[in-house]
């Protein structure tokens, strides 16, 4: 039965499509001395031959005579023209290509996905859209490309939705998407255990609440119009303030806290408890409250600020000391919990080896404590950097003037609204988003204290 | 003019665990394995001879120098921690040199020196690798040479074969001998494994409860424990209450005759089971008794021997007497010399 069906029906189809074309052509339906329906007989005709010969797929081939008649048939009612038609065509049997070869070569679950993407793809691009045949014809290739693997195939969809379905937010969904489906496809480790990766998936859901308004904002403006507003001269003067600022603030940080830190870790005395609460003390209030408690106490008409006036001419209400000062009151919690955590990761006894070997305690810390808490404390002293870089409210207080960056973002907010102010907010997420990334990736290089298992 | 390493009322405490009061005396070259169960202040001891943990009480003499008052860091101890606690920020040979910063060497000397100790502890294959990668054994004696590399005058050794693997305790024993050998260190060893005692020690000392119960030779404190308790934590069986009157021991289901008096009236008496034999026929024989189990560990035979009601020895055996069938349930005459049995005076 199978042998007389591949005998015979290649020349049925050929017949048919013959019959079609002489017949449909006579009746005016079709135009049978089109060159474009005449190349399709033609086709028709040489692939009929080499399936008879035996020497081809019979499926595929049968298929592509039969889509061959079939464009024959409609002749451009696909198309306006020869050349559209053929692109159709081509995309056809491609199309039907990959479709056979999936369903001969893999489990049937792949040619479901198939079969379901391409309706699915007819339904939003010729149904629900109309006129979007040519998007439908490139969509059918990235189909073709990606529907040999869930994972590629996964990743064109979320191309295809992101464009089809997130307008205005397409780029943003398109990476969003392509991050999310990037960290599900990675996921190695106990996936016996579903309710980690279950968590990893709600997790990200509110970190995308994060991503988005970031990334619509660094994607929403055009680089011309940042650039022009990074020329203005106000606004360099402010990001420079703000980069030298923070990094006076935070060496000052590091300076002191780190020492305290190691002590908190190493030693135990009354009031240790207290003392680590404390450090959370600027975390806890809000950030205006900060800037008043710091006013209340150095401000200029206060004692203390008079007397530090009196004594060192500094005054700390409205200059660049101010800045710093509230920098250093905000940031402080993040360099100190970073640093203690860094510290009790250090086994004591590498410390009292140290002295054995002959290092003083100083020694012991500086060669040994402090290169193994190097990673923790550079990463608790960037978060430092970049909390005192973005403090707004306590400095807003302290000192409105000279602008730090924030500052500057909310006078111009205020002063001309939101269109303008976009751009400026964009050339700064892309400076400190770069910056952190790079230092963050460059705490990588230091020392670690984790010991690989034995 | 006293010993190399001196040791005078030391005593601790830790919490609730009080270590000491404590003496001994060390010559130079020695090399002591302090024998205690788990928590009997024998790494406290060896902490507060590194300067590492306080001392309430007591003199240290090293060298002639009194160093109990010292920072570590001018006491000249080396100390090999449990955990090795190597520098895994440090390569081997950056660990090794660690402490030679303190030494006043040029470089060049400094990278003789680091090179000679790779060599005399077959290091050089790991010189670059990092702490992270090493096996326990190769950490050991990375730990060991990194101490010794200093020259200090005393070796404090915290278990250096615990947690190791069988090759690795072998790798770290050979290392050990060769130290105290080549390198004529004198080494302080503590741990709670008597075996690991006797395939290195040459003075041994057994410690409870934060005290050092005897102190002597190896031979000396296996066959003559002076306390049951540590003739008990050397291995020693067939220990038995005893009153003793004069010569004689009294024992409830025996007398024994112990050639010498004692001098106290009451104690124990050890009875070793490799001294125990099966009497020939006609022989004199100090006890009958009823086999219990027997056991064929192929290098020796243990009998257990019901003697008198619920009491029982065991008797080791070398070779199978021809003469006896060993079956459970057999009858079977005992007999010793008299140095068989020991007294033990104290608990």
């Amino acid at each position: 039965m199978a042998y007389n069906l591949k005998k015979t029906l290649p020349p049925l189809i050929f017949t048919l499509h013959l019959f079609l074309h002489i017949f449909l052509g006579a009746r005016g339906w079709t135009m049978p001395f089109e060159l474009f329906n005449l190349m399709l007989l033609l086709t028709n005709f040489v692939v009929m031959i080499i399936l008879m010969r035996g020497s081809a797929d019979f499926l595929l081939g049968t298929g592509v005579m039969i889509l061959i008649a079939g464009h024959g048939l409609l002749g451009q009612k696909l198309a306006p023209d020869s050349l559209s038609s053929g692109a159709v065509l081509t995309v056809n049997i491609l199309t039907l290509y990959v479709g056979i070869k999936i369903w001969q070569n893999l489990p049937c679950r792949h040619f479901a996905a198939f079969a379901i993407s391409y309706l699915l793809l007819f339904y939003i691009f010729i149904l629900r859209m109309q006129n979007a045949e040519a998007l439908f014809l490139l969509a059918l290739l990235g189909l073709a490309a990606t529907a040999r693997s869930f994972k590629l195939l996964a990743y064109f969809w979320a191309l295809v939705a992101s464009f089809s379905f997130c307008q205005p937010y397409s780029w943003e969904a398109l990476i969003i998407s392509f991050f999310f489906l990037k960290v599900m496809f990675s996921l190695r480790g106990k996936l016996y255990f579903p309710a980690a990766p279950l968590f990893l998936v709600s997790g990200l859901l509110l970190l995308f609440l994060v991503l988005l308004p970031t990334l619509a904002l660094m994607i929403g403006e055009d680089s011309r119009s940042m650039m022009n507003i990074l020329k203005l001269p106000e606004v360099r003067d402010a990001i420079r303030l703000t980069a030298i600022t923070a990094t006076i603030s935070t060496a000052i940080l590091a300076a002191f806290c780190v020492p305290l830190a190691y002590a908190l870790s190493r030693l135990e005395f009354f009031g240790k408890t207290f003392l680590l609460s404390a450090i959370d003390i600027p975390i806890i209030i809000p950030q205006s409250a900060a800037g008043i408690a710091i006013l209340k106490v150095f401000g200029s008409q206060q004692f203390l600020g008079e007397t530090i006036f009196n004594f060192a001419g500094i005054r700390f209400d409205g200059t660049a000391f101010g800045i710093c000062l509230a920098q250093i009151f905000v940031g402080l919690p993040f360099i100190m919990k970073g640093a203690v955590a860094a510290f009790d990761s250090v086994p004591p006894g590498l410390e009292q080896c140290a002295r054995t070997l002959g290092a003083s305690s100083f020694g012991a810390f500086w060669r040994v404590a402090l290169p193994l808490a190097a990673k923790g404390v550079a990463a608790a002293a960037v978060l430092a950097w970049a909390r005192a870089a973005g403090e707004f409210g306590a400095v807003l207080f302290v000192a409105p003037f000279p602008e730090t960056a924030p500052i500057s973002v909310y006078n111009r907010f205020t002063a001309a609204g939101l269109v303008e102010t976009a751009p400026l907010v964009a050339a700064l997420l892309f400076f400190s988003l770069a910056l952190f990334f790079l230092l963050q990736w460059s705490i990588r290089l230091l020392p670690s204290t984790r010991r690989e298992e034995d | 003019m006293g010993a190399y390493l001196q040791i005078e009322n030391l005593a601790a405490r830790f919490g609730t665990f009080a270590l000491g009061p404590l003496s001994m005396e060390l010559g130079k070259g020695d090399y002591l394995v302090l024998l205690g169960p788990a928590g009997c202040g024998k790494t406290s001891l060896l902490r507060t001879l590194a300067g590492i943990a306080p001392l309430w009480q007591g003199n240290v003499v090293l060298d002639g120098l009194e160093i109990s008052t010292l920072p570590p860091e001018r006491r000249r101890v080396g100390y090999v921690p449990q955990h090795s606690e190597l520098f895994p920020h440090l390569s081997v040979e950056e660990n090794l040199a660690f402490g030679l910063a303190y030494a006043g060497l040029s470089r060049k000397e400094l990278k003789g020196r680091v090179g000679r100790y790779l060599s005399l502890f077959g290091l050089e294959a790991f010189s670059r690798r990092y702490p992270g990668t090493l096996s326990g054994g190769e950490s050991k004696k990375v730990a060991i040479a990194r101490s010794l590399i200093v020259e200090p005058r005393l070796l404090l050794l915290d278990e250096p074969l615990g947690m190791l693997d069988h090759n690795g305790r072998r790798e770290v024993l050979d290392t050990l001998r060769m130290v105290h050998e080549e390198l004529g260190a004198t080494a302080v060893h503590v741990t709670h494994d008597r075996h690991e005692a006797w395939r290195i020690a040459q003075t041994c000392g057994v410690m409870s409860d934060g005290l050092l119960r005897q102190l002597g030779g190896v031979a000396e404190l296996f066959r003559i424990p002076r306390s049951r308790f540590v003739a008990e934590f050397l291995g020693g069986t067939n220990i038995f209450p005893a009153e003793f009157n004069g010569c004689d021991a009294k024992l409830d289901w025996a007398n024994f005759d112990l050639g010498f008096a004692p001098g106290v009236p009451r104690g124990w008496v050890l009875l070793r089971p490799e001294r125990i034999r099966l009497a020939a026929d006609g022989e004199q024989f100090q006890v009958r008794g009823t086999l219990r189990s027997i056991r064929d560990y192929g290098e020796f035979i243990e009998l257990e021997v019901s003697v008198a009601g619920d009491t029982a020895i065991l008797a080791l055996h070398i070779g199978i007497d021809s003469g006896v069938s060993l079956l459970p349930g057999a009858e079977l005459h005992l007999a010793w010399n008299r140095d068989a049995a020991h007294p033990l005076l104290e608990d």
